[in-house]
């Protein structure tokens, strides 16, 4: 399918209609199936799990991005374990709060749009970088639901050694 | 929506993004973060990052509950869960407030000793201007103060000095004569001591051990001599101990021969920068008995020239028998008999390490390529911390780095049972395939047997670096409430240049008893 400048309607999971660039759209691999599958019907395209605010976000990096060359399958490639290699523009783009970070995360796992998820999961992953379980708890405001027993069981490293 | 309730799938996407410390911070943070960890996708890709001999055969079981194992022997080994704090931080430039280049300071940071134009002066470093407490006259051919042997010149810039732990005395050693002196009077002459059997040597670096019951000198061509006798009758002081004990080789690494585990052919080490190490302290325990007790297996670690590890290893020392009848006659050394290797620190010089190893652990290797390399051991015996000088390129003089890393328990030697640097009871596929020390490190990432499946390699962490010439570092015995930090093992390691005093906290996550 060529890009094109035509307009689609993308309705979002709070009933809210929004215009987009078909060929920003389709960023979202879900968006462009559903195209290819449906044909170009003029009806606003359903996005049942996704907000207007997040999906404007979303958007507002699809745009972005409009030119970027299509993702690879390369999970494992060397660009991707490099975790601070985030993009300046996506790195600013991704300053927002941890629930508004959390939702781009899902919305790009629902939309299918595996460069983006892939900067959210940096993101997250930087976050964690050098920090210790405690840091990491009061980082996402994460409650220590380990029970005893379960503190002793995760220290398994130990048990191994007890006979010292 | 939180970080708590992140699908399972986008959790571990995240984790396959983090290094196998992060991995494992982030393993701990709660239970859900940790079931998403126990993936064995996730964790076999973490153990790809970490140096582990991994299975060649196909059909060898990487199932969960080995991949989660293993996870766990190397969080252990590679001090996974360390957390490190700056405690203390002094700038004491010794050298400027007495206007001496070269000189020696207590392990207890109180007297600095310095010797100049053949005058012994001792500092009180408690003084904020290091005042002076005291001053003798070396034993030397011009001054003669004392008996023989006499340093054959006044000592100059090539003397090496040594103060001892309880400020009593302090060393002097100039080329192969080695002197001994008191510090709360200068009537008594010095103690002396020629070291006749180190012909074409001579001592580059002197210090007191063992609670000033020994004497290590470390000679120019990597050989080391240890003078005392531990297992002598208790004295009134210091001083008296060494009137007898300076005349006692109890040591000579020139006359060990260490075997190269694992060698093919098998082939003898030279112990080079060999040190002993007093068994871990224990309530029963001091650190003089557990080095003094016949057939007491002794942990030591030595370092070959052009080795590219430093090895540890443990024996059974048979000191010498008895005091030389006198000074003049050659003393007998005492050997050390059954030497077993324990395990090995890779050094900078360590060749072919696989690339992604440094990836999850990425800290820099010693290099140790020099005598002033040191090595302290935790007083509980786990974790072994080494200076490795460095030179400070932008402020223009010397500097170092501490490293730590974990010393191998019991039943985690290397060679024991045949099973190279196995670590933990639990590891699979053990058994046959024979210790290695010759080929540990060169052969780390080469193709290996399945008898070496499972074995954990011992990589240095860093700690830190502090400006300066490297006076003395250690580990504070019992320097931490331990009841502050619930079931961690605590320690205060502390380094002393003559630039700078620190000390850091060092947390690691304890043993469960």
């Amino acid at each position: 399918m060529s890009a094109t400048s035509q307009t689609i309607i993308l309705n979002s999971s709070d009933g809210v209609d929004i215009p987009v660039d078909k060929e920003v759209a389709t960023r979202s691999v879900l968006i462009r199936n559903l195209l290819e599958d449906l044909g170009d019907t003029g009806e606003p395209i359903p996005i049942l799990n996704v907000n207007e605010a997040v999906l404007k976000k979303v958007l507002e990096w699809c745009e972005q991005h409009k030119k970027d060359p299509p993702a690879t399958n390369e999970d494992d490639s060397d660009s991707r374990k490099k975790t601070t290699d985030i993009d300046e523009w996506d790195q600013k783009f991704m300053q927002v709060d941890q629930e508004m970070l959390f939702e781009i995360i899902l919305a790009a796992n629902y939309l299918d749009i595996k460069a983006l998820l892939d900067v959210g999961c940096k993101t997250v992953a930087n976050m964690i970088k050098g920090k210790s379980p405690e840091e990491i708890r009061k980082t996402f405001n994460i409650q220590n639901d380990f029970t005893p027993d379960e503190e002793d069981q995760i220290r398994r490293e130990n048990e191994w050694a007890e006979d010292r | 929506m939180a970080a708590a309730s992140l699908p399972t799938e986008l959790l571990q996407l995240t984790y396959d993004l983090l290094d196998p410390r992060d991995f494992y911070s982030a393993r701990r943070v709660c239970r859900w973060w940790h079931q998403a960890s126990n993936d064995v996708l996730i964790l076999r890709k973490q153990l790809d990052n970490l140096p582990i001999i991994q299975p060649n055969d196909s059909n060898f079981r990487r199932d969960l509950e080995w991949c989660l194992t293993m996870f766990d022997k190397a969080a252990y080994v590679h001090m996974m869960g360390m957390r490190l704090e700056r405690y203390t931080d002094l700038d004491i430039a010794y050298s400027k407030k007495i206007n001496k280049s070269k000189y020696a300071v207590s392990s207890n940071g109180s007297r600095v000793a310095a010797l100049d134009s053949g005058l012994l002066t001792i500092y009180d470093a408690t003084t904020e201007k290091c005042e002076i407490i005291c001053e003798q006259a070396t034993n030397s051919n011009k001054w003669m103060s004392g008996p023989g042997p006499w340093f054959k010149s006044a000592p100059n810039a090539s003397f090496e000095l040594a103060l001892s732990a309880d400020n009593s005395l302090v060393a002097v050693a100039l080329e192969r004569t080695i002197q001994i002196y008191q510090l709360s009077t200068s009537t008594v002459g010095p103690l002396c001591k020629w070291l006749s059997n180190a012909c074409g040597d001579y001592v580059v670096a002197v210090e007191f051990a063992h609670n000033d019951r020994l004497l290590r000198l470390q000679l120019s061509k990597g050989h080391v001599i240890y003078l005392g006798r531990p297992s002598a009758p208790s004295h009134p002081d210091t001083f008296s101990y060494w009137q007898s004990a300076i005349h006692q080789v109890y040591l000579d690494s020139a006359h060990l021969q260490i075997p190269a585990p694992n060698a093919e052919p098998h082939t003898l080490l030279q112990p080079h920068h060999l040190r002993l190490f007093p068994s871990p302290s224990s309530p029963s325990s001091s650190s003089t008995s557990s080095t003094a007790a016949p057939n007491n297996p002794i942990p030591f670690i030595i370092h070959p020239e052009n080795s590219p590890a430093i090895l540890y290893y443990t024996g059974v020392l048979t000191p010498s028998p008895s005091p030389s009848p006198s000074p003049a006659s050659p003393s007998f050394a005492g050997t050390i008999t059954t030497p077993r290797i324990t395990g090995a620190i890779p050094t900078y010089a360590c060749p072919l390490l696989p690339r992604r190893w440094f990836a999850g652990l990425a800290d820099a290797f010693p290099r140790v390529y020099t005598r002033e390399t040191r090595t302290r051991r935790s007083p509980d015996g786990r974790v072994l911390a080494v200076w490795d000088p460095d030179f400070d390129v932008l402020a223009g003089g010397p500097a170092g780095r501490v490293h730590l890393c974990r010393w191998p328990g019991e039943g985690e030697e290397l060679g024991e049972e045949g099973d190279g640097m196995r670590v933990g009871r639990k590891a699979e596929g053990g058994g046959g395939g024979g210790g290695e020390v010759g080929g540990l490190v060169q052969g780390l990432g080469q193709g290996q047997g399945d008898g070496e499946v499972g074995k954990v390699f011992c990589f240095p962490r860093l700690v830190g670096r502090v400006e300066g010439k490297i006076m003395e570092f250690g580990f504070v015995e019992g320097g931490l409430d331990e009841r502050r930090w619930k079931d961690m093992e605590v320690y205060r390691l502390w380094v002393r240049t003559d630039e700078r005093f620190v000390e850091w906290d060092v947390r690691l996550p304890a043993l469960v008893q």
